[in-house]
């Protein structure tokens, strides 16, 4: 039986962590801020490691979207994914644009979703393990692949740069993503979890 | 707000943002993430509050817009385990496990419904207010979340001693 007494003494041990408290404090007193990432809400996550930013912008560009520009003082495009962005704190950032891709799970068929775009790609992971999809984007070769399964799989968007290097952010259904250039083994930015540390996708 | 309104703001509210959001995602990361947001967007507001009551409405409601947002951007493609809330300190005895588990495998809407009105004390117009629904609504919400607690829960023996629950003030 629900008892609400015993329900609100539960709720009375949900806290948030203090650490979190003193950082949003912190923020707004402009103190050394730490290089805070927030989570930008509807379609919109920032990341920051290495000072690399990667923001997928969703076609509805929410508000939350446009917060976070209101804080870019100037903006250099580099190419048709990437422009590089200096903040109002002399921050360098790295705006990566990637075409909206995920997995779904949809009554155990792995359903890969492009730009809104439905394929159902259960067939081809179980023979092959993976699914790779070529598109493209703005002008731009971009390669999708997917690897696992409907319940557990990575999806990795990759393309060639400007300067012949290839892009690569993966994502997993954990939730967990990474940015990784060419020219690094792992990549400069660590794997993190979807929110604090950063995520990604439109 | 000033600089010392807002920090006081955020250690006075700042757990209730929290188990909104949390409420709302099933998630630690999420919850901490809208509660940035939301104090940031406390921060900027450039209205003055009425009251503590006012202050305190406005962040709830703006709490379970953020949460909602992101719970319609990323929930869906990203699998958040359920019992993400285990991460958290666990409850000391087997029963409040039980009955925070049995409350979060509910549906957002109504965990938050729940929370709203068991936890904070709001009203039935409030808390649909808060959630922007219709009071009607939030009855049904909160009736068929009984329910299935009820049904989830096992029945406690009618006569636990003590065991009697005033809710909390409403805030108005």
């Amino acid at each position: 039986m629900f008892d609400p007494k015993e329900y609100c003494e539960v709720c009375r041990e949900l806290r948030a962590p203090e650490k979190k408290i003193e950082e949003i404090i912190a923020m707004t007193e402009h103190r050394t801020p730490k290089k805070w990432v927030r989570s930008l809400g509807a379609g919109l996550t920032a990341c920051a490691a290495a000072a690399t930013m990667v923001v997928g912008v969703a076609a509805a560009n929410p508000e939350a979207a446009q917060e976070f520009f209101a804080h870019i003082t100037s903006a250099v495009k580099v190419d048709e994914f990437r422009r590089d962005l200096t903040t109002k704190d002399g921050e360098q950032v790295t705006v990566l644009d990637l075409p909206q891709a995920t997995v779904e799970n949809q009554n155990g068929r792995a359903i890969l979703v492009v730009n809104g775009e439905e394929t159902d790609i259960t067939d081809q992971l179980k023979a092959a393990g993976s699914y790779t999809r070529e598109l493209s984007f703005g002008g731009t070769q971009v390669t999708v692949t997917v690897e696992g399964s409907a319940t557990e799989w990575m999806l990795t968007t990759a393309f060639e740069t400007l300067d012949g290097g290839l892009q690569t952010f993966t994502i997993d259904s954990k939730g967990s993503s990474m940015t990784a250039p060419s020219d690094t083994a792992e990549g400069d930015t660590e794997t993190s979890a979807p929110k604090s540390e950063g995520v990604l996708q439109p | 707000m000033t600089g010392e309104a807002f920090a006081q703001a955020v250690q006075t509210y700042g757990d209730t943002v929290y188990r909104v959001a949390f409420h709302a995602l099933n998630s630690r990361e999420d919850a901490e993430d809208v509660m940035q947001t939301v104090m940031l967007k406390l921060f900027e507001y450039d209205k003055e509050f009425e009251s503590e009551a006012h202050l305190k409405h406005w962040l709830l409601r703006v709490s379970v817009n953020e949460s909602r947002k992101l719970l319609r951007s990323f929930w869906r493609r990203v699998s958040v385990p359920l019992d993400d809330w285990r991460e958290l300190e666990a409850p000391e005895h087997g029963e409040r496990a039980e009955l925070l588990e049995a409350v979060m495998a509910l549906d957002p809407k109504y965990r938050l419904a729940i929370y709203l009105y068991y936890y904070e004390g709001l009203t039935v117009a409030e808390t649909a207010a808060a959630m922007r629904a219709n009071p009607s609504t939030v009855q049904t919400w909160l009736l068929r979340a009984r329910a299935r607690l009820r049904s989830a829960l096992d029945e406690k023996a009618e006569d636990q001693e003590g065991s009697v629950y005033v809710r909390p003030q409403g805030i108005l």
